[in-house]
């Protein structure tokens, strides 16, 4: 079935990114937005645009009968969820099937399967992907627990199963400790949780977050576009992503891959996908989860591949083979993205907002800026803080780290405070730099990442600007003439 | 002259010996800077400074005073306080109130626009771990309160205008 028109229930940068490759594709679009999002380019790039008035976001982007009855009413054959919102919800893919409206997604059976830990483990085991060693048992007498342990290995985390906030946790990292450590975590879970129940899991010390991109087609080709490194986190938001990863080599990369693909074809998975996975130093590796869905981070894999993955999405979602094969998917040079939250690292991480005066932009070559924001448009505190990607692509990781470190200096999001200056010190970090991360980075390095006081002279500089422009403002408050303060005006 | 003001969180202190349109000599924490402003195009200012080139991107923020300046890949906020030092006393007389000493904006409890009678409290000011309430000084209209609740102040800084 071909697809002519898509409505995507969806807003910002992942709006716009659907629209861009439906008019390559020459597909109409449809686009939906809130009163708060009137000023925004998703409202106006599409063909079509519905306002979906004031209110909360249950009663604007994820009311799903009013998406469904505007996707009927503009005769639309398929719905793009994005990321986030509606894209993993079942319920809502029910609704769009049953309506004879494509869902670009996978199968409702899958999103089923996937979205629920239990389940997805369960199913994970069955067709032989590695899980992180634990134990989940009913028994919790304290010699079972240890001889589990002892089997899994150590060091162990015990984990209370009411568990959160680090309460009713231990990191064991001998036997010896095990029976004392047991007490304290059961303890401090009656305490908080009136439940000591625990489990035992393997601790990987210093772990990477890797995640392979897949999409399959429903005639049996499944494919994988290699991995992404995703180890740069904070408060389990990913901050920089990076393709290929440092971390693999051919043949670890081959096998990751492969599992992945493993896993695609055992769930006869349809669509874009993507198998998260945790890498212990030692190289071994563990299934996390999959999210069934595009992924934020998914143009450093564009970048890299030279496919456009929206384009396969809507050629699964319409039934179509794909003419691509896993030989013909190559990766080349090195790309990375850094997020652009409208937020205070400096200060906790707090959301900030703000009118955008200037975003700014790079004349380089291969910087890619993926923004739902125009200069002059207002930041509000409702959606997400995630303002913008910004993604490089160089022949070398080095050569991508200097683009990177320019483009940021290009692109200045003047009026909002951002965390550009603090995804630059990140980037700067010896670390990072080695390419030896892992998901506590952030948390690790907290004292290296606090901001850099600039030269004296750089500071100088600064206050200089600030003092000419104060008394600038002053004169433009009680001036005469405003022609007299334009330069750069000649006549033609 | 000199002239207080915030870089980030931390408090500065200028002697500005020159400030015309396109000249600023000023000394800062113990070194002497000359700058020329060569030309400025929309936000962007092109300087020289003891004789080496800078190109700096000044906002003005949201915050009414700070400033979002870029140079040299640096990205910093800078407040210059609303009047000199030195030339503060006539302040109080024409219904500005100030800082009685360093410390941090703790709440701010009316708004631009209010109106307020003497002694009404208008904010609180937190400072050597103990809370100071600033209080109207005569009967008027609130014009503006320079600073939100969080924010660092020096001692001496003007916190709000009455009219």
């Amino acid at each position: 079935m071909k697809i002519k028109k898509v409505l995507i229930a969806n807003r910002g940068e992942i709006a716009l990114r659907v629209i861009r490759t439906c008019k390559e594709m020459g597909i109409k679009t449809v686009t939906l937005y809130s009163e708060e999002d009137k000023n925004l380019p998703h409202s106006y790039s599409a063909d079509e645009s519905f306002y979906l008035g004031q209110g909360t976001l249950a009663e604007t982007y994820l009311n799903q009968d009013k998406i469904i009855s505007i996707a009927k009413e503009t005769n639309s054959d398929a719905i793009h969820p994005g990321y986030g919102f509606l894209s993993e919800n079942t319920d809502f893919c029910k609704k769009v099937i049953d309506n004879d409206i494509i869902f670009i997604g996978p199968s409702v059976s899958a999103i089923e399967l996937m979205g629920d830990k239990k389940t997805s483990k369960v199913k994970m085991e069955e067709i032989g992907i590695p899980l992180i060693p634990g134990f989940h048992g009913e028994s919790q007498d304290p010699e079972t627990l240890k001889n589990e342990a002892d089997k899994i290995g150590y060091p162990v985390l015990i984990k209370a199963t009411a568990g959160g906030g680090g309460k009713g946790m231990r990191i064991v990292e001998s036997a010896d400790e095990f029976i004392d450590a047991l007490g304290g975590a059961k303890r401090e879970a009656m305490n908080a949780f009136s439940n000591d129940k625990v489990l035992l899991e393997k601790y990987i010390t210093n772990p990477r977050h890797i995640e392979v991109q897949l999409v399959s087609d429903s005639h049996g080709n499944h494919l994988h576009f290699f991995e992404r490194e995703c180890s740069i986190q904070r408060r389990y938001q990913k901050v920089v992503e990076e393709t290929p990863s440092p971390a693999l080599d051919d043949d670890l990369r081959k096998r990751i891959c492969e599992t992945a693909v493993k896993i695609s074809k055992g769930i006869n998975y349809l669509g874009a996908g993507t198998i998260e996975l945790i890498l212990a130093p030692d190289n071994s590796f563990y299934f996390l989860e999959m999210n069934t869905r595009l992924q934020v981070e998914h143009p450093i894999t564009e970048m890299v591949t030279g496919v456009d993955l929206v384009e396969l999405q809507l050629l699964a979602a319409a039934g179509e083979k794909f003419s691509l094969k896993q030989s013909d998917i190559k990766q080349t040079g090195h790309s990375i993205e850094v997020r652009i939250y409208a937020e205070d690292p400096d200060n906790d991480f707090l959301p900030t907002i703000g009118k955008i005066k200037n975003i700014g932009f790079s004349k380089e070559e291969n910087v890619r800026l993926d923004c739902g924001f125009a200069d002059n448009t207002q930041i509000s505190v409702n959606y997400d803080p995630m303002i913008a990607k910004l993604i490089v692509w160089d022949e070398s990781r080095n050569g991508a780290l200097h683009k990177m470190d320019r483009a940021i200096d290009d692109i200045k999001f003047t009026g909002v405070k951002t965390n550009r200056d603090y995804l630059k010190r990140i980037l700067k970090h010896p670390k990072f730099v080695e390419g030896d991360v892992h998901t506590h980075f952030i948390k690790d390095y907290a004292e290296d990442l606090k901001k850099i006081k600039p030269l004296k002279i750089v500071q100088a500089s600064m206050i200089a600007a600030a003092l000419f422009s104060e008394n600038k403002e002053k004169k433009i408050s009680g001036k005469v003439d405003a022609w007299k303060e334009l330069t750069g005006f000649r006549n033609l | 002259m000199e002239k207080k003001l915030l870089i980030g969180e931390n408090e500065v202190s200028l002697n500005i010996i020159k400030l015309t349109d396109t000249e600023v000599n000023f000394d800062f924490e113990g070194e002497k800077f000359s700058c020329r402003l060569l030309n400025k195009n929309n936000s962007d200012y092109l300087m020289s400074i003891n004789g080496h080139s800078f190109s700096v991107s000044v906002t003005n923020f949201e915050n009414k005073g700070m400033k979002q300046i870029f140079s040299k890949g640096f990205e910093e906020y800078i407040k210059l306080f609303p009047k000199a030092i030195g030339s503060s006393s006539k302040g109080s007389a024409a219904g500005s109130l100030e800082s009685p000493m360093p410390g941090k904006i703790f709440k701010v409890l009316k708004k631009a626009g209010e109106t307020v009678k003497v002694g009404e409290t208008i904010l609180i000011l937190e400072a050597m771990k103990m809370e100071h309430t600033i209080k109207a000084t005569k009967d008027g209209c609130i014009e503006e309160i320079f600073f939100h609740e969080g924010e660092q102040v020096t001692g001496g800084a003007v916190l709000c205008a009455i009219e």
